[in-house]
């Protein structure tokens, strides 16, 4: 009671206007209902002066107190990273392989081109909308944890690993040749793929007994199929219908390549210096020369009185072409001859080349 | 401090001057005066080198002349080393109204290996290959006035790219073997080069068999070879049998004589590969000439192999007498392609190295010596260092950077 009383003089004011409004209420019936306010001031208008009412059309004039009532769309949810706690599984929450998801990806992630400055504020587009992240695959389906769970899973079928296999040298000196095949595995009404009949194999060459003639002709029958850094060789087959056969055709392949290139064909005879592989210094004309030059400095070693300056290494006969190939400044020189050749020029082969050439002929300075 | 430091000073100076003769000396005296005023100023010393040696005689050099230059007398410039230094670098040395040129290791090694060599033995064969502008062509000069002051017979060939190009010029088939060709003016143009380079060396030369012109001219046993060079010059239709002649008589003479031969032929490689621009020399069939059709180069060839003996080959590697597309390296095989390299094999490859710190710095003090670098900044060690780097140690880009300073 004490608050009322306090209150006393406003909840006067309140009975009053209560009051007014009563006595106007007489009128009411002369006019259809507008709003409650207009009413008011009509009336006001009337109390206060003496002028005549106004005939109020309806529609005619907006009244401004009017009010729109628009539906309000509810707020969208919170993004669900919000949300995550720090130590989720997070192979629950990305199971499998999906488009990227802005609002489950818990990390700030940027992609896309700006062309300026001016655009974005110069900012590569966040990942709110980024049409760019969804377009790439992604691998959130394949994090640690996941391929864990996969093994996991997995490990019931497996067997144990053989024994004698445990490093990679064991396995090639047990498997020499590797085959390597593709299974498509998907829902339609056939469950044939063409592709599934592709069939490579790869096995070293080294892995083949070869000699020299027989591994260059295995060689060059191969073509491009040899890789000369790795010395592998690999055959790929998609020429059969099915799988099977395609392993047995380039099984078959193998076989019929490595007989033939054992073969010593008559026409392989015919074969000359310019279809050599490298450069083999005994068949080239360097030898030759070699040989004679060497010879025609023993005939004038042995013609000249005096002793300094000669040939020492030269054996008294040196008819033999054989055996003056064999001495170790000559062979030393074949080597280097046929480094240059055959490994190519650099500053090593070059230099290893002009002291073979010094010794050959007993050439040296003071300086060097 | 300022006395240790002066003795520390004296006494890397004086090891290091103690080859150079006395007016050097005195140079460094004065040095160390200056060097011992601040501590700054040995600093700036330390890059300051003796550039110049007064052993004006390649037979006196030894290794520590590199780096350093020395005075070439005017008629060895006008005789043995005729055509062959370069224009440019001839408009330089007039300039500087001397003619020098400087020490390297590569043609000291170079000249050790042809002193030591038994010139009983079969001719060897010695083949300078470097980058453009190294130097090649300048090692040797130095060879060939070196062992010209020991009275060897020279038999130079300046650049051999000339004799398989050329536009418009005269190609015959040779009258002494169908299916080869001369080119008299290449023929007398190196008669005459030969007779300046070895003037007063041929007196005595005499041929040793018969050689017939023509139905009326011929050469009998006994003509002196000065006559035959004198007859090329007229007759130059038959300068290059005339150039033949000279080459074999040189060969065969060479041990029975006593003689020495040095034979020195720039851009070797012109004798083996073919040059397929435009400009290279066609017969009157149009077709274009292999180089070993040429009479002087098929002259020359036998001059580097090795069928006879007191001589002694020195060529360089030239890539630029190659065609365009193929002048990616400088190594011997490449330049010379197979066909070369075998025909020269065995023989000793020589790299001629760009410059080493000491001799670029060596040849910047020289042109700032003669006022050829004026720029003041070009002067200082900052200067020096820049224009090294920018030269990347290339005598011939020093060359072209240092002619704008």
């Amino acid at each position: 009671m004490a608050a009322l009383r306090q209150y006393s003089p406003i909840v006067n004011d309140i009975h009053r206007t209560f009051l007014t409004s009563l006595s106007a209420i007489q009128f009411r019936h002369l006019r259809s209902s507008t709003g409650h306010r207009q009413t008011e001031r009509n009336e006001r208008e009337l109390n206060d002066s003496d002028s005549f009412r106004v005939y109020e059309i309806e529609g005619l004039r907006k009244s401004k107190e009017e009010k729109k009532t628009r539906r309000v769309a509810p707020k969208p949810f919170a993004p669900r990273y919000r949300s995550m706690p720090v130590d989720q599984d997070w192979t629950n929450v990305w199971p499998s392989a999906a488009t990227f998801k802005w609002a489950t990806v818990p990390f700030p992630v940027r992609q896309g081109y700006i062309k300026s400055s001016a655009e974005n504020e110069g900012v590569i587009p966040a990942k709110y909308g980024n049409l760019e992240l969804m377009k790439g695959p992604n691998f959130l389906h394949l994090t640690p944890a996941h391929i864990k769970k996969h093994c996991a899973a997995l490990k019931k079928f497996c067997t144990p690993w053989p024994e004698g296999l445990e490093t990679d040298g064991k396995c090639r000196h047990h498997f020499p040749v590797e085959s390597i095949t593709s299974d498509y595995v998907f829902a339609a009404p056939s469950i044939r793929d063409e592709r599934a009949r592709f069939v490579t194999i790869k096995f070293y060459l080294s892995d083949l007994e070869l000699d020299y003639h027989a591994r260059d002709k295995f060689i060059r029958l191969v073509g491009t199929r040899y890789n000369k850094d790795t010395d592998e060789v690999t055959f790929e087959s998609g020429r059969c219908p099915l799988k099977a056969q395609n392993l047995d055709f380039l099984k078959f392949v193998l076989t019929a390549l490595y007989f033939e290139s054992w073969k010593y064909e008559s026409w392989e005879k015919l074969k000359e210096l310019s279809d050599m592989e490298r450069y083999f210094w005994d068949l080239n004309a360097s030898r030759k020369k070699c040989t004679s030059l060497l010879r025609t400095i023993k005939s004038l070693d042995d013609s000249s009185e005096s002793n300094s300056d000669k040939l020492n290494y030269l054996p008294p006969d040196v008819s033999d072409d054989e055996a003056l190939c064999s001495l170790p400044e000559v062979n030393k020189y074949k080597v280097a001859i046929e480094e240059i050749f055959n490994e190519g020029e650099n500053i090593d082969t070059i230099n290893q080349y002009k002291n073979a050439v010094k010794t050959l002929l007993n050439i040296n300075s003071d300086v060097v | 401090m300022e006395a240790s430091l002066l003795r520390l000073i004296c006494s890397k100076i004086s090891s290091r001057t103690r080859f150079f003769n006395l007016t050097l000396c005195n140079e460094t005296v004065q040095q160390i005066s200056r060097c011992s005023s601040t501590f700054n100023q040995t600093q700036s010393e330390k890059f300051r080198t003796a550039f110049r040696t007064e052993i004006n005689d390649p037979r006196h050099h030894t290794l520590d002349h590199v780096g350093l230059y020395y005075q070439i007398p005017q008629e060895e410039v006008n005789g043995v080393l005729k055509t062959t230094i370069k224009e440019s670098d001839m408009r330089l040395m007039k300039t500087f109204n001397e003619y020098c040129l400087m020490v390297r290791k590569p043609a000291l090694e170079l000249n050790g290996y042809i002193k030591n060599f038994n010139l009983n033995h079969p001719v060897p064969r010695f083949l300078l290959y470097g980058l453009k502008g190294a130097g090649k062509t300048c090692i040797m000069q130095y060879t060939m006035q070196h062992f010209h002051r020991e009275n060897w017979i020279i038999l130079h060939v300046p650049w051999a790219g000339r004799w398989v190009r050329g536009w418009y010029k005269e190609v015959s088939e040779s009258s002494y073997k169908p299916g080869r060709y001369d080119t008299p003016t290449d023929g007398a143009e190196w008669l005459e080069l030969f007779k300046t380079q070895n003037q007063g060396k041929l007196k005595n030369l005499k041929t040793t068999s018969e050689y017939i012109w023509t139905k009326r001219e011929k050469a009998e046993i006994g003509t002196p070879l000065e006559e035959i060079i004198n007859f090329g010059q007229t007759r130059i239709k038959f300068s290059s049998d005339c150039a033949g002649v000279i080459l074999k008589e040189l060969r065969k003479q060479a041990p029975l004589l006593g003689l020495k031969v040095l034979v020195a032929v720039g851009a070797v490689n012109a004798f083996y590969v073919q040059w397929d621009m435009l400009n290279a020399l066609k017969n009157s069939e149009k077709k274009r000439l292999q180089p070993g059709e040429i009479s002087l180069i098929h002259n020359f060839k036998k001059m580097l192999s090795p069928t006879w003996t007191h001589g002694v080959a020195v060529c360089t590697a030239d890539v630029f007498a190659n065609s365009e597309l193929t002048r990616e390296n400088y190594t011997p095989l490449y330049v010379l392609k197979q066909e070369g390299f075998e025909a020269l094999d065995p023989f000793v490859p020589i790299l001629v190295p760009e410059y080493t710190d000491k001799e670029a710095l060596s040849n910047i003090n020289y042109f700032i010596d003669h006022n050829w670098i004026q720029n003041d900044h070009g002067k200082t060690d900052e200067g020096k260092k820049e224009i090294i780097f920018v030269s990347n140690h290339n005598p011939l880009s020093l060359h072209k950077i240092c002619s704008s300073l």
